[in-house]
């Protein structure tokens, strides 16, 4: 189970991960759900993968796509990360609700395209030289989502409670 | 475009999007609060007639949001199942609230199978926690999809023919 509202399972809120847990959530995963409103004021997400880093999530698209534009008119976005597929077994998230900041610079490209390279490779790059490869085009930002509140959950607290 | 720049170009199959629906059990459910933020938190699923149900009680924020604007959005990924990671759909689409007994009828031990033995530890236990009086079934209309299959950025790569790239 992932988020839902519970002994009965109506008040969930106070079975949230400690800083610890979301901590470990937040290094084990690889992948985020990344969301934000679109200019009809349609609310949409994707999956994308993500580097943690300063206290920030960082992710990457290229200019072309609608989420860019619509970043640039309305910055707020938040991003939620799931434990399905790491070791910490699923039912464990958190969602960062903050804005994004978008960078083009070469520092920033320098430090990221590497970390989000390891990450991508060998899947679907081969090697991490072959994703800096890929990543590294003309069209390319960097988006850093900046948390301003977070929403966690840990099903295991509520499991313990007897499910 | 260039390198990964274009992902457009590696959609599921419809047959492999019916797959990664019915194999897994979370997603990302979207919505817009009143301040225009868009947030998302992982939720629990069923799919049935071409819907995607979920469920929250009246009181929670998200609620109030869909009865302002009913705009919303789910995102699956494939992470943690036996497709491996990579594939995601993304259904955009409009929120009916359900409150009848008929929909709690076949929704509650659809949703039970679905968080048993983990958290709730049978079925009967998972529809006894659900079935009560705040509770409310989401249903999302899909009204548009956004598909992406990793594996085919993958074969792409391995054999060199990403667009504009030698690697």
């Amino acid at each position: 189970m992932a988020e839902q509202d519970t002994a009965n399972y109506e008040d969930i809120s106070s079975f949230t991960l400690t800083p610890e847990r979301e901590r470990e959530l937040v290094e084990a995963q690889i992948e985020c759900t990344f969301s934000w409103v679109s200019s009809q004021g349609q609310p949409v997400g994707v999956t994308m993968n993500y580097v943690a880093r300063d206290g920030s999530i960082w992710l990457t698209a290229v200019r072309e796509r609608a989420r860019i534009r619509a970043l640039q008119r309305n910055p707020r976005a938040s991003v939620a990360i799931s434990s399905a597929g790491t070791n910490l077994g699923s039912g464990k998230t958190i969602t960062y609700i903050g804005d994004v900041v978008l960078h083009e610079d070469q520092a920033t490209k320098d430090w990221f395209y590497p970390a989000l390279g390891a990450i991508i490779s060998p899947y679907p790059a081969p090697t991490v030289e072959a994703a800096i490869a890929q990543l590294d085009t003309p069209s390319r930002l960097i988006l850093e989502l900046v948390p301003r509140r977070s929403i966690s959950f840990d099903l295991e607290s509520l499991a313990g409670q007897g499910g | 475009m260039q390198g990964y720049e274009d992902v457009t170009l590696y959609a599921l199959t419809p047959e492999r999007e019916r797959e990664l629906v019915d194999k897994q059990v979370e997603c990302n459910f979207i919505w817009t609060n009143k301040d225009g933020h868009g947030i998302g938190v992982i939720m629990n699923y069923v799919a049935k007639d071409g819907s995607i149900w979920l469920t929250a009680t009246s009181q929670r924020a998200r609620i109030k949001a869909l009865r302002r604007d009913p705009r919303a959005s789910v995102v699956i990924s494939s992470m943690g199942t036996d497709m491996g990671a990579g594939k995601q759909v993304t259904y955009k689409g409009t929120v009916t609230l359900h409150e009848d007994q008929a929909t709690k009828d076949w929704f509650y031990p659809a949703m039970g199978a679905v968080i048993s033995p983990y958290p709730a530890p049978t079925i009967e236990d998972a529809i006894t926690h659900l079935d009560t009086p705040l509770r409310v079934i989401l249903e999302l209309v899909p009204e548009k999809t956004i598909a992406f299959d990793g594996d085919k950025i993958a074969k792409a790569s391995h054999e060199g023919t990403v667009p504009g790239a030698e690697a």
